[in-house]
C-alpha cells in the first residue's frame, strides 16, 4: 500500500509538470542563440598614447585601442579611426586626419571568446609645433571608428491568419511579445520588439521595432566612410538600416514589398511592417539580418605645458 | 567626536577655496609707479633746503620693459626746484609664484642717489606739485579656443555655435580686450568666412600714446596696433576701423574692432587656438602736492 500510493503521488506530480507546461497554446521561447548586447566596435586612446600632460618640447605616440563587443566579425581594415577637430597640422598629426583601418581581423564576442577582439590603431607621433601662450594649454584630442556592422536576429513567430484561428490553438498565439533574452546578437542596433497582429483573412502582419541603442551614428550599408565626412552625403546616408528578413523569404516588407527593405529611423527609432499569406498554423524562425554603417567617438583631453 | 568631523568638514571648504580657480592673479596691471616717502616732503620745504624726488618703479608686465620715467614741478626755473628731466629705466618683468604674480620694483632717484634740488627765491604763500610721468610701451594678449563649423548642420560633440561669444583670457594690462563675438558663414569649396568682433578698453589710469612718441613725447594721436592669429591656420585677417600698417586711433576709452578672414576647414568642425594681441605707447601721470614752500625771512 505504502508504495502504491507513493507511486500514485508521483504521477500526479509529473501530471502537473506536464500541465503547466503546455498549456494555453503559448508560442515557445528563443532559444538563446545569441549573448546580446548593445555595444558594436568601442575605441579609446592608449592611456600613455597620448600621457595627458606633456612639455612642448615632447614627442608622444597617439594610439587608440578598438574592441569588438558585439557579435559581428569585422575583416582586416574593415573598422577604420581617425583624428578630428584640431588642427591637426599644429600637432604634427597630419595623416591621422585619414581614415586608417585595423592591421588584423576584429573578431566579436561569441560562445568560445566571450571577451571579443581588439586591435590597436596607430596615429604616429605628436609634437606641438605652436608657441604656447601663458603656461599651457589644453585640447581636446577626438578620435572616430566608423565600421560596417551586422545585427541578427533569431524569432520565434507563430504564422496563423483570421482564417486559421480555430486551428492555431494550443500550437501558439499572436498575443505575446515574441522577442526574447538571446534572441538578438550583440550589435549597437537592435530589434527591441516583435509584434503580430491578424491582417485581412488569411496573412500575419509583423511589427518589427529597430533602435540605435549604441550611442553612436547609424548610417546606410554601404556608405563610404571618407565621404560621410562630407556634409551631403552624411545627411544623404545618416539614420537608414537596411533589413533582409532571411527566413521566410516570402515575406513583404515595407514599401519595397520584398523581403529586403531599408528603414529610416527617427530619434533613434523606427518600425518596419512586413506580413506573409498563411494557409496553415505552425511555429516558425523569424530571422533578420541588419545592415548598417557604425560611427562612434571618443576624446581625451590634453594639457600642453610651456 | 562630533566636533572633529565638523573641524573636517570645515577644513575641507577652506582648501577647496584656496586650491583651483585656474587663473594667475596680480594686484596692477602693466607699469606703476609711488613716489616714496619723504621723496620729496609732502608738507612744506623750506627755502634752500635740499630734497630728491624719489620713484618706486614696478613692472607688473610678464614681459622686460624700458620705461622713459619723467619728472618736473609747477614752477619757472627762477626758483630751481625740480627741473625738467627724463631718464631711461630698463624693468625687468613679473615673476610668476604659483598663480601670483611677482611684479619686479626698481628705485629711481631724482636727480641721482646722491644729489638733490633746492628751492630758492621763494615769495609768501607759494607752493609747489611735483609732476612724475612714466611713458612705456606695452603689449595686451588675449588667448581663447574657437569652434568653427564648415557645416551648418553637422552635429559636433562639443557646442560650436555659427554666432557666439566666447571666452578670453589676458595678461595683466591696462588695455584689456573684451567680449568677444564670433560668427561664420560657409562660403563654399570647404571655406568659411570667420568675423571676430571684440572691444578694445582703456581700463587703466593713464592714457594710450602713439608708441613712436615714447621718448620724444611729442603730442601725436594715440594710436594701437592689433594683430589677430587663429594660431596654426591663419594671421591674415582684415579688420576695421584698422589702417594698412595695422593701427587704429584710439581717442576715446572703448572701441570696437571687427576682423574677417576666410577659413580652409576640412574637417566638420575644429576647435582652434585664437590669438589677440594690441601694441600700444602708455602715459601714467601722477602728482604730489601742493606742497608749501617757506620763504628764508618768513617769520622773521
Amino acid at each position: 500500500m505504502k508504495i502504491k500510493s507513493s507511486i500514485l503521488i508521483f504521477l500526479v506530480i509529473c501530471s502537473l509538470v506536464f500541465i503547466s507546461a503546455d498549456c494555453g497554446g503559448k508560442t515557445p521561447t528563443g532559444a538563446g542563440t545569441y549573448l546580446g548586447g548593445t555595444q558594436g566596435v568601442t575605441l579609446a586612446f592608449k592611456a600613455s598614447s597620448p600621457v595627458p600632460t606633456l612639455q612642448q618640447k615632447d614627442t608622444v605616440p597617439v594610439k587608440v585601442d578598438l574592441k569588438n563587443l558585439g557579435e559581428f566579425d569585422l575583416q582586416i581594415g574593415e573598422a577604420k579611426a581617425k583624428i578630428f577637430g584640431i588642427n591637426l597640422a599644429n600637432f604634427g598629426l597630419t595623416s591621422a586626419g585619414n581614415y586608417k583601418g585595423t592591421p588584423g581581423i576584429l573578431r566579436g564576442k561569441s560562445e568560445f571568446f566571450t571577451e571579443g577582439g581588439t586591435q590597436t590603431v596607430d596615429f604616429g607621433n605628436l609634437k606641438y609645433s605652436l608657441p604656447i601662450s601663458g603656461e599651457l594649454e589644453k585640447y581636446t584630442l577626438r578620435a572616430k571608428v566608423c565600421y560596417p556592422y551586422q545585427s541578427k536576429a533569431t524569432v520565434n513567430v507563430c504564422m496563423t491568419s483570421a482564417n486559421l484561428q480555430d486551428q492555431t490553438t494550443g500550437i501558439c498565439s499572436i498575443t505575446e511579445e515574441k522577442v526574447a533574452a538571446g534572441d538578438i546578437s550583440g550589435a549597437p542596433v537592435q530589434i527591441t520588439s516583435i509584434t503580430q497582429e491578424l491582417r485581412g483573412a488569411n496573412q500575419v502582419r509583423f511589427n518589427i521595432k529597430i533602435e540605435n541603442k549604441g550611442g553612436g551614428k547609424v548610417f546606410l550599408s554601404g556608405s563610404d566612410c571618407t565621404k560621410l565626412e562630407e556634409n551631403i552625403e552624411n545627411l544623404d546616408k545618416k539614420d537608414q538600416v537596411v533589413v533582409i528578413v532571411t527566413n521566410p523569404t516570402d515575406i513583404k516588407c515595407g514599401q519595397e514589398d520584398s523581403n529586403k527593405a531599408t528603414i529610416n529611423l527617427i530619434g533613434n527609432t523606427g518600425t518596419l511592417i512586413c506580413y506573409k499569406d498563411v494557409t496553415n498554423p505552425y511555429v516558425e524562425k523569424l530571422n533578420i539580418n541588419l545592415d548598417y554603417i557604425y560611427i562612434s567617438e571618443t576624446s581625451k583631453e590634453v594639457t600642453i605645458y610651456k | 567626536m562630533k566636533y572633529n568631523i565638523l573641524a573636517i568638514i570645515l577644513s575641507v571648504f577652506f582648501i577647496s577655496a584656496c586650491v583651483g580657480g585656474g587663473g594667475i592673479s596680480s594686484n596692477g596691471e602693466g607699469i606703476d609707479f609711488q613716489f616714496m616717502t619723504n621723496q620729496p616732503p609732502t608738507d612744506e620745504l623750506n627755502e634752500n633746503q635740499q630734497f630728491r624726488v624719489g620713484i618706486n618703479t614696478i613692472n607688473y608686465g610678464l614681459e622686460n620693459t624700458e620705461v622713459n620715467l619723467c619728472i618736473s614741478d609747477s614752477l619757472s626755473s627762477w626758483v630751481e626746484g625740480v627741473t625738467e628731466s627724463c631718464k631711461i629705466i630698463n624693468m625687468d618683468k613679473a615673476e610668476i609664484s604659483g598663480n601670483q604674480i611677482v611684479p619686479f620694483q626698481k628705485k629711481v632717484y631724482f636727480p641721482f642717489e646722491d644729489t638733490t634740488y633746492r628751492y630758492i627765491n621763494i615769495e609768501p604763500n607759494m607752493d609747489t606739485t611735483i609732476v612724475a610721468e612714466a611713458y612705456y610701451k606695452f603689449i595686451t594678449i588675449a588667448n581663447g579656443q574657437i569652434c568653427i563649423k564648415r557645416d551648418i548642420e553637422a552635429e559636433t560633440p562639443v557646442e560650436c555655435e555659427v554666432s557666439s561669444q566666447e571666452q578670453l583670457t589676458s595678461n595683466s594690462a591696462p588695455v584689456k580686450i573684451t567680449s568677444l563675438e564670433k560668427k561664420t558663414y560657409p562660403i563654399g569649396n570647404n571655406k568659411v568666412q570667420l568675423t571676430l568682433k571684440f572691444t578694445v578698453s582703456n581700463s587703466g589710469a593713464g592714457d594710450v600714446i602713439d608708441v613712436n612718441t615714447i621718448n620724444s613725447r611729442e603730442a601725436k594721436e594715440p594710436k594701437i596696433s592689433v594683430r589677430v592669429s587663429l594660431k596654426g591656420i591663419t594671421t591674415n585677417f582684415v579688420c576695421n576701423p584698422v589702417r594698412a600698417d595695422g593701427r587704429f586711433a584710439f581717442n576715446e576709452k572703448q572701441k570696437t574692432i571687427t576682423c574677417e578672414a576666410p577659413i580652409e576647414i576640412t574637417q566638420s568642425f575644429i576647435e582652434n587656438p585664437l590669438e589677440i594681441s594690441v601694441e600700444y605707447g602708455y602715459k601714467l601721470k601722477k602728482t604730489i602736492g601742493p606742497i608749501k614752500l617757506i620763504p628764508k625771512d618768513e617769520g622773521f
